[in-house]
């Protein structure tokens, strides 16, 4: 596979909140990838920073939030000159970002369509919005473009659907707003923070679906932020599996599920409903995640770890590559060649061969 | 959408029309049970009473005396006044009266609610901050402190030490003369908006849908003004019809204090001069005022958010 080349690079970033009770070290040292293309995913429970690294990406922090460190590189080719140009948007003012990145090169999809469009305005002008605003575009102009997307997004009514207010759409229907909002100035980059969380089933694998086919037509780089393994299965390259501010898994699809390496991970694929689970009772990992305005000394999953070692409680544990891989990494002790060997549950690994023999 | 939102308003009316109704038999019973008549002259005599009670009808049986005036008053007349302004039409009394209440009342309420909004834009946009102190002392200050106290404060201070303002009104230097009232009956209206507002706003910044908003890159000044005042106004026009309707029913101590011939102190003389007429349309007048800002509400609620608009569509 030849070199992709990168358009979105998170290098050790750290950001913290400042609460009443304390400060949060929400996300504590993350490093992912995004190639031009490419589909990668966050997986993580909530609370374990997913959606903040997200958000500063997007420099949409709350106020109580600060950047502790780190870097995020974004790619982008002059407009004019075709030169490539590379922006450490930690760095960029608050202005720069929202003229030049938010909405223009980033774009977001929210997790709950029924509250995240404004109730007082038509969809139309909601689409409209963002393009007259960072293109000039004459409201004409704006207009005939916001009813393609419509058509894109599998509204084909898209004429009568511009005077609609929110409330008179469903909720899938809501989401193709949301995404056709997204896309309405062209992005490289797609954020897809939990999109189908808050659907029906059956819409959800029809909105995923939607969001393959427009990434094909784009080109465009997405990242899907959610807690369902499920749900990136079919539609990432790329997973990194996020424990308490930090990403404790990496690696391509089909390293993520067919050889999981971190006992997390391994916990997430094991809670994961399937129609081969013999057993009745789903199982799910034990304890839940730390409070983060403590500090955390070790490896902060040592608690819930059943295979939990001695040194987990002192020392946390440093990115392990996987053997035989560029793109695997692991951090776990259990990973260093001094461990011992710890094989992944019964269940799990039958699981994985009926999941293999599914995909053949 | 049309249709349904006419049938809408005409429901909303004919309610409104009952409502009065009922509201007008209540006053009427009970404007009968006061004690006394409008004749109080010591030197009436029993018989004398009696016939100026004749000529007035106030002989007749109550329900007899409900019938005539119930079809007098579809017809636009509210009888005449028995004691306070002999003979004088009630209606044109009680217009000349409101006008001067209503001028005041509305003037208050665009002054106050003006400012109230913008002082509650401004905290809310700094939460926590000393702008947003600010509003919360004013707003507690201006609903504690009730308006007849900042009539007199505004009457010694502006009036008499300052001497750069009239104290009493007077129908011929009206602006003038209205400046004190004005400003004693909005500080209440400033509190009520600006804390309201300050609620609205914040609840609609924490909004996703304003997140959304963020996220397509528009300036904050851009977000404030296309999406959150929308949002956060909508509900405040609510509360400026009752507050518009409290503040005429609460004006009567300052029109006593600044000296206002309006629609409060000819309320309080006819009852104590058991002028029936006049306290049965001032009191009819006051429902009115009320049931209408309900309706005029009601329905600009409906043109404006467009969700109660067509919930009754569907």
């Amino acid at each position: 596979m030849e070199e992709k080349e990168l358009i979105l690079s998170v290098k050790d970033l750290k950001v913290s909140f400042k609460t009443d009770n304390g400060t949060v070290k929400a996300v504590r040292g993350v490093n992912f990838d995004l190639h031009i293309g490419e589909t990668i995913a966050i997986v993580g429970e909530s609370g374990s920073g997913k959606s903040v690294s997200a958000k500063a990406v997007m420099g949409l922090l709350s106020n109580n939030a600060t950047i502790e460190g780190g870097t995020i590189y974004y790619t982008w080719n002059d407009e004019y000159t075709g030169e490539k140009k590379e922006t450490d948007i930690v760095k960029m003012s608050g202005e720069d970002m929202q003229k030049i990145i938010r909405g223009r090169k980033i774009a977001m999809v929210f997790q709950d369509p029924m509250t995240s469009l404004d109730p007082t305005m038509t969809i139309g002008k909601q689409i409209m919005e963002p393009m007259i605003v960072h293109y000039n575009k004459s409201k004409a102009e704006a207009y005939k473009k916001a009813v393609e997307l419509l058509k894109l997004v599998g509204i084909t009514d898209g004429e009568r659907r511009m005077k609609n207010y929110p409330h008179q759409l469903s909720g899938g229907m809501r989401q193709r707003i949301v995404i056709a909002i997204a896309l309405s100035c062209d992005p490289y980059v797609l954020i897809c923070d939990e999109p189908t969380t808050a659907l029906d089933v059956t819409i959800q694998a029809k909105i995923l679906k939607l969001i393959q086919d427009i990434q094909k037509q784009k080109e465009l780089s997405v990242i899907y932020i959610t807690h369902d393994l499920g749900v990136v299965a079919k539609v990432a390259d790329h997973i990194n599996v996020m424990y308490a501010g930090k990403i404790v898994e990496t690696g391509t699809t089909e390293e993520i599920f067919y050889d999981p390496r971190h006992p997390y991970t391994w916990g997430l694929l094991s809670s994961m409903p399937d129609m081969s689970t013999e057993s009745d009772t789903l199982y799910s990992i034990p304890g839940t995640p730390p409070n983060m305005i403590k500090e955390i000394t070790g490896d902060p999953f040592a608690r819930r770890n059943p295979y939990a070692l001695q040194i987990d409680y002192r020392l946390e544990p440093p990115m392990f590559p996987v053997k035989g891989s560029d793109t695997h990494k692991v951090a776990s002790w259990l990973m260093h060649e001094k461990a011992p060997k710890v094989e992944m549950p019964e269940t799990l690994k039958k699981r994985i061969e009926a999941m293999k023999r599914g995909d053949k | 959408m049309d249709k349904s939102m006419f049938r809408y308003i005409g429901r909303r009316i004919l309610i409104s029309v009952m409502t009065l109704f009922i509201i007008l038999t209540v006053l009427f019973v009970m404007v009968k049970c006061l004690p006394g008549t409008p004749f109080n002259d010591e030197k009436l005599s029993e018989g004398q009473r009696a016939i100026i009670m004749a000529k007035y009808g106030l002989d007749k049986p109550v329900l007899v005396q409900y019938v005539t005036y119930i079809k007098n008053m579809v017809t636009g007349d509210f009888g005449i006044s028995y004691a306070l302004y002999k003979d004088l039409p009630v209606s044109m009394l009680v217009i000349d009266a409101a006008k001067i209440s209503f001028l005041l009342g509305i003037a208050a309420v665009i002054l106050g609610s003006i400012i109230g909004i913008i002082l509650g834009i401004v905290a809310a946009l700094h939460q926590n901050h000393f702008w947003d102190t600010f509003a919360t002392v004013i707003s507690v200050l201006g609903v504690a402190i009730p308006s007849f106290v900042f009539a007199l404060l505004l009457v010694i201070f502006l009036g008499v030490d300052l001497q750069i303002l009239p104290t009493t009104y007077s129908s011929e230097h009206r602006l003038m003369t209205s400046i004190i009232p004005v400003l004693a009956l909005s500080m209440s209206v400033i509190a009520n908006v600006a804390r309201f507002t300050r609620t609205e706003m914040i609840s609609v910044l924490n909004s996703e849908y304003i997140e959304l908003v963020k996220a397509k890159g528009l300036s904050r000044g851009k977000i404030i003004r296309s999406h959150c005042l929308r949002n956060s106004l909508i509900p405040v026009i609510t509360i400026l019809g009752p507050i518009l309707v409290n503040l005429m029913t609460g004006t009567m101590v300052v029109e006593q204090i600044c000296g206002i011939p309006g629609l409060g102190k000819l309320l309080i003389n006819s009852i104590r001069a058991n002028d029936y007429n006049i306290i049965l349309a001032c009191s009819f007048l006051y429902s009115l005022m009320y049931v209408v800002m309900m309706l005029i509400i009601d329905i600009s609620y409906g043109i404006i958010d467009p969700r109660i608009r067509l919930a009754k569509e569907e």
